[in-house]
């Protein structure tokens, strides 16, 4: 397999395992071991039809990725938690022409790793969008 | 209650395999329920309307169920993906009407 189709047939499969993992049923995906889960993706992949019947070279390469990847997908979108904006009072995810949201060059912090003491804020330089879009990049996560 | 037609991919591909498949579903009406599947265990197929052009040329079983008796897969923003799963335990069976099997013989 050339690199150039090896390259969009990985960007293929990490949509589709972001898909599986975020789409899926989290608690059952979690009690899964990594063999099954691993084996799990890769019969969901041939039902998707990512190669043909009497690709033999496919389903290699597939596995070699899923073998060199799939830990890092799964603490991306499978382990990482996620942040219950509905129950956040800090956050408003909606937006409304009353309530504008500002994506400046710095985004304010709260510390919860404290215990004790006042609560303190802090600022860092928020990444560009173009820094957080995963298919833009080949090495976001490797 | 409707009666909906899905097409079950025989055996990945392997058409020796689907062969012997084919018979044990002509035979007793009922696909088997296989282990490690992404969301939930049951037998999966694809509505018989949005088989994907490239999974065509697959071994397959066309088949009719009742609607009750599948759960549609769908996206969290409601977006079918054009497949569905008859639930059911590992390793048991679940029942079909078959139709037809295509590429198989």
């Amino acid at each position: 397999m050339d690199p150039g189709t090896r390259i969009q047939l990985k960007a293929r499969i990490r949509q589709e395992v972001e898909t599986m993992l975020t789409e899926g049923d989290r608690v059952y995906l979690q009690g899964l071991s990594p063999s099954a889960l691993l084996e799990a993706v890769e019969n969901e992949l041939c039902f998707l039809g990512l190669y043909a019947h009497e690709d033999h070279e496919t389903p290699v390469v597939i596995h070699r990725i899923l073998e060199e990847h799939l830990d890092a997908w799964c603490q991306l979108y499978l382990w990482s938690p996620k942040v219950e904006i509905d129950a956040s009072p800090f956050i408003q995810e909606s937006q409304s022409e009353a309530v504008k949201i500002l994506f400046g060059d710095e985004t304010l912090y709260f510390d919860f790793g404290q215990t004790t003491g006042p609560l303190r804020f802090e600022t860092m330089s928020a990444p560009r969008w173009t820094e957080l879009d995963p298919y833009e990049s080949d090495h976001a996560v490797s | 209650m409707a009666r909906i037609q899905g097409i079950h991919l025989l055996a990945h591909g392997d058409r020796v395999e689907a062969q012997r498949i084919a018979l044990d579903i002509q035979q007793h009406q009922r696909l088997l329920v296989g282990t490690n599947t992404m969301y939930g265990a049951g037998a999966y197929a694809w509505y018989a309307d949005q088989l994907p052009q490239n999974l065509q040329d697959w071994p397959q079983v066309l088949f009719e169920i009742d609607d009750d008796a599948i759960c549609e897969i769908r996206l969290r923003d409601g977006t079918p993906r054009g497949f569905f799963r008859i639930p059911g335990t590992i390793g048991s069976y679940v029942s079909i009407h078959v139709l037809t099997f295509t590429n198989v013989w």
